[in-house]
Formats: C-alpha cells, structure tokens, sequence
C-alpha cells in the first residue's frame, strides 16, 4: 500500500519538475483538446466500420472482374443473383431456423434457470459459476469438445441416449440434426451468461413489490408472469436482441464442426458471405449477402437502442 | 418481518419432495456442465485405442502426457502460442491507450460535433464484424498489410463497447474534486493519471480483461484476414488439430491436449478469479 504510493508520488514529483520542459507543455496542451484525444478511435471507426459499410454498399451494385481488373455497375444485378441462388435461400432458411431455437428455447431456458439458481445458497452459485466457465472459452475449444462428445459410434452422447434405453442421433453429422445440434451447442455456451444477467436482473427487482403482491393474494404463477417478466423485460430484451445478432452471424461453430454440411444443412449467412468473398472470391455477391445480413442485424440493434431509452416496463 | 413472512410460507408449501427435486436438478445442471470439460480433460490422458473404444473410456489406465508433447509439436504452438500472447498483449495495451482518452474526451468534454462523433465511436455496436470483414480484407490487400502483427492488433484496438463503459465511469467522477485539483495548480496531465484515472480502474481493468478474451478467443479474423500462417494464433491450430482426426487414425486425445492448453489459461484465470469475471460480464451486459 504504502510502496504504491511512495511510487506514485515519486512519478508525480517528476511530472511536476518536468512541467516546464517543451515535450511536457506540447502533452499538455494536447490533453486539453478533445479532438486530439479521439482522433485514433474516430480513425479507426472510420476506417474499420463507415468505410467498409459504405465501400459494402457500393459494392454490392458492382460487378468486379477479377481477372481484368474492371469495374462496372450493374444495379441490383447480385442481388437478383444471390435470390435465386438456392445456396443463399438455403442459408437464409437455416439462419431464420437456427435463431428462432436457439434466441428463443434459449432464452426460456435463461430465464427458466435464472429463476431456480436465484438463492444466495453455495450449491447454487457454486452452479451458476460453473455454468458460466463455457462463455469465457474460445468456441473452437468448445467445438472441439462436442465434436468428440457426438461421434455417432463412440461418442458420450449417444452412450447416454443409449443407457436410458432413448434412440441415438447422428448429432453433427446427420442432415436432419446437425443444425439443432449446432443450436444445443451454442444454447450451451450462452447459457450460463443469461443465467448471470437474469439472476442480476431479479435481484434488482425490490422485495416490497413482492411483499404487496403477497398480500393482495396472488398466486405464483400470477407474481411470475404479471410481477417478475414485466420487470424484467428491459434485461429480457437485452438478452433477446444480443443473442439474436450473435445467432445471425454465427460463424466459427459453423467452420469448425460442419463446414455447412452435411450437404447444405448448416449453411448460415455469415459462412455464406465468407465462402463467397473470401474462397470463390465473388466479391459483388458476397457484399450483397453480407448487406442482406447487415439489414437484419441492424435493424435489431436500432430496436434495441431505441427501446433501452425508453424503458420497457414501467415501476 | 418480510423474511419471517417469506420463511413461513415456504415452509408450509415445501416438503422434503421439494429439497429433493431441487438438489436432483442443481446435480443435472452440475454435471452438464462440467461434463464436457471433465471428459476433455481426462480424455487428453488416454491412449489411441482407448480414445476410440466403444463405450468411452472414463478413467484411463494409464496418463499418457505425452499427448500433450504431440499436441505442443503437431499444432506448432511455440509459433501460434507466441502468436497469441503478443497479439493479445499488444491489444490490450492498444485498446486501453485509444478508448481512455477517448472515453475521456467524450465523458468530460464539451466540443462541437460531439453527438455524431459519438455515434461514429459506437457504429461497431450496430455493425457485425461478419459484414464489414470482406472491404477491410480488400482494404488490407491493397495497402500490403494482410499478414501482419499489426492489422491483426488495429481491428482490435477500437471497440466502441469499451470507450461507452469507460466514458460512463468518466461521467460518473465528481466534477467538483476535479475542480479541486485544478485550482490546486494540477495541470491537465495530473488531474488525468493523478485523480480521474483511480476513479475509473474497475472498469478500465474489466475492459482490458474483455480485450485481451476476445483477442485470445477470436477464430474469425485468423481466417479471414491471414492469407499464410504467419500471424495466425492458437484458435487457428486447434482447427488443424481438428480437421486431422477426420482422417482415418483420428488421434483424438492429441486434439483434446491442444484444446485443454488453448483454454488452460482462461480456465485458470476462472479459477481463481471468477467473481471478478462474473462482475465484469455483468457490468457490461447491464448498463
């Protein structure tokens, strides 16, 4: 405590000595001009998000000859392209799929648990700590894991299915339940943030909301539904519109354990966009995708920000 | 009275079928969890054979660490482990030396044009990485600069996320002590390091943490904006460890090694330090 000190005051005696040097005074003078200290970050916000998205845009009314080098507009020549591609609504499809399990039994789920682990008991947050580790893993390692754990023949997860006497699955590897498996994979990973964030929300609902609930009589599922949700939406809604954005642009689980397939059946947009821009290099279709995704996912964001503003629930 | 009233009514509705039910469903959620992780721990100790035996094997005969030796040598880590640390170091550093003064301009600053370049800074929060990658990829291309250490640190410097959680905590400074200091003499640099800058540390320490997680986690940029192996990191080695047991002798138990050390540090750093992870996440995910 006392070492930290001594050390600060020892850099602040030199800051104080130097204050009359020439680099000390350009610094200072630099500190006090706020266009100065944002100009990195604007920068590279620029660069990295206003440029692209407007260069993305163009883009996607151009035809790019790679081999000639050229350039041409070619109006909405890749979108009408990238419509009738069956690979695109083929993704678009299992996009719209995915989200829809994994946002919403996901988020069920979250709030389902969220309300059961909500007890300051050591079993419980003992739980709730340990279900959070996946979300702070890399997702290849996860992958990496149930790519294992789901191996048709040798795997745990059909060694279960197959004690409790249920049918086994062909997991990841199967055309019919690769993409659900992809969505167990991704609710299990998320699971434990949405339990963080739910539990954090209930405990900053007031206990004299319940206390004067209690007293009119109401029922539990009456106090759940009419007390808890209400209050809790504003988090609800958090959870809704991140998990969402995150499940339309879901791409390294993709890479890692199907590559799309088998055949198409986990071609998502995100894997689309890449496989197209990066792999076969087409560039004005890709851009056009990638604008579709764009729509979508920004047009989450603005409800979201829209909605923070304004609070969802009233207290 | 409130906890009196709470106690009474529970204990007349839960009888001991309750507490069981609860406790088999807190051990369900117990195990799902930590399933996965024990399996691929302790499957990075087996052999060959015993990796592929039907029904799985749960405790080896024998704890083979030589796995790990197989798994350290066919992923390269001395090359994509090195990769990572400097990349996730820079970034950290970067990320704190761009958002703080920023965070600062905007939490404590009039200017004009402050609204839309505020809404410039935060543009990435609406923007998914999966849309922008492709112009950048061509971007880079042009200017030479796919492949190398410093494109790979740039996109990971600016987060708008970050300046919005640290520029709230700059808000949150008591404009009066800062006057304080100023009519005390300290100059513009002193009030910064000397007396803004405690005040803020929490949150400053959470960002650089979140920095330096997603630096180490990302897979998506490894393969999007690299054209060779030069500068690609760990996450990136593990799908090579991955693709191999496709083949027909998958060594499952040297691709399991090499994720248990590609998340070992995470893991670790969990262990012993999980309230302040757990804080930070919902810091940021409650605003």
């Amino acid at each position: 405590m006392s070492t930290i000190d001594q050390i600060d005051f020892r850099t602040f005696r030199k800051l104080e000595l130097k204050q009359h040097g020439r680099a000390y005074k350009i610094l200072n003078g630099a500190l006090k001009n706020p266009y100065v200290l944002i100009a990195p970050a604007v920068i590279i916000a620029l660069g990295t998000t206003v440029f692209a998205l407007i260069f993305c845009i163009a883009m996607s009314f151009m035809k790019w000859d790679l081999i000639w080098g050229t350039i041409e507009f070619v109006g909405f020549y890749n979108y009408k392209y990238i419509f009738t591609d069956t690979l695109f609504l083929t993704s678009l499809r299992n996009t719209i799929v995915f989200m829809v399990v994994a946002v919403f039994i996901g988020l069920a789920l979250k709030v389902v648990v969220g309300v059961f682990l909500n007890k300051n008991k050591p079993g419980h947050n003992l739980v709730q700590t340990i279900m959070f580790t996946p979300y702070i893993i890399a997702t290849v390692a996860i992958a990496t894991i149930f790519r294992y754990m789901m191996q048709p023949t040798s795997g745990v997860f059909n060694l279960i299915l197959s004690t409790l006497g249920l049918p086994t699955s062909d997991w990841y590897l199967g055309a019919q339940t690769a993409l659900m498996s992809l969505a167990f994979i991704t609710i299990w990973q998320g699971m434990g943030y949405g339990v963080l964030i739910v539990v954090s929300g209930l405990r900053s609902i007031p206990d004299y909301v319940y206390e004067a609930a209690r007293l009119d009589k109401s029922s539990k599922p009456n106090t759940f539904f009419r007390i808890t949700v209400p209050l809790l939406s504003p988090t609800l809604f958090y959870l809704l519109v991140t998990s969402s954005v995150a499940a339309f642009t879901t791409f390294d689980i993709v890479a890692m354990m199907t590559d799309g397939g088998p055949g198409t059946s986990t071609y998502m947009l995100a894997y689309y966009v890449y496989m197209q821009g990066i792999r076969f290099m087409h560039y004005g279709r890709a851009m056009a995708a990638s604008v579709v995704l764009l729509l979508i996912t920004a047009s989450l964001s603005v409800a979201n920000f829209a909605l923070a503003g304004k609070k969802v629930h009233y207290q | 009275m409130t906890d009196i009233y709470k106690k009474s009514l529970l204990k007349k509705k839960n009888p001991l079928v309750w507490k069981i039910a609860e406790c088999v469903i807190l051990a369900f959620l117990f195990i799902l969890f930590v399933l996965p992780f024990y399996y691929m721990i302790i499957s990075s100790f087996k052999s060959t054979v015993e990796a592929m035996r039907n029904p799985p094997v749960w405790w080896p005969a024998q704890f083979l660490w030589g796995n790990f030796a197989d798994a350290w040598k066919g992923a390269n880590f001395t090359k994509y482990g090195w990769n990572s640390i400097v990349i996730s170091t820079c970034v950290v550093f970067t990320c704190l030396a761009c958002s703080v003064p920023c965070a600062f301009a905007f939490g404590r600053m009039e200017f004009k044009l402050k609204k839309p370049l505020f809404a410039i800074i935060l543009s990435d929060m609406m923007i998914p990485v999966q849309c922008v990658f492709l112009p950048l990829f061509i971007l880079f291309s042009k200017l030479g600069w796919l492949n190398t250490y410093g494109s790979m640190i740039l996109l990971f410097t600016y987060s708008g996320a970050t300046i919005f959680f640290i520029r709230n905590a700059f808000m949150q400074v008591n404009n009066e002590v800062l006057e304080a200091a100023r009519l005390d003499g300290a100059s513009e640099l002193t009030v910064m390091y000397r007396v803004t800058f405690p005040m803020v540390k929490p949150v400053v320490v959470t960002m650089a943490l979140m920095a330096f997680l997603r630096r180490w986690n990302d897979y998506f940029w490894n393969l999007s904006l690299t054209t060779n192996d030069r500068v690609r990191t760990l996450p990136y080695a593990i799908q090579a460890l991955n693709a191999a047991t496709d083949g027909a002798l998958p060594r499952w138990e040297v691709t399991m090694a090499g994720a248990t050390m590609l998340m070992a540090p995470m893991l670790i750093a969990y262990i012993f330090a999980n309230k302040q992870i757990k804080n930070a996440f919902i810091y940021s995910g409650i605003k």
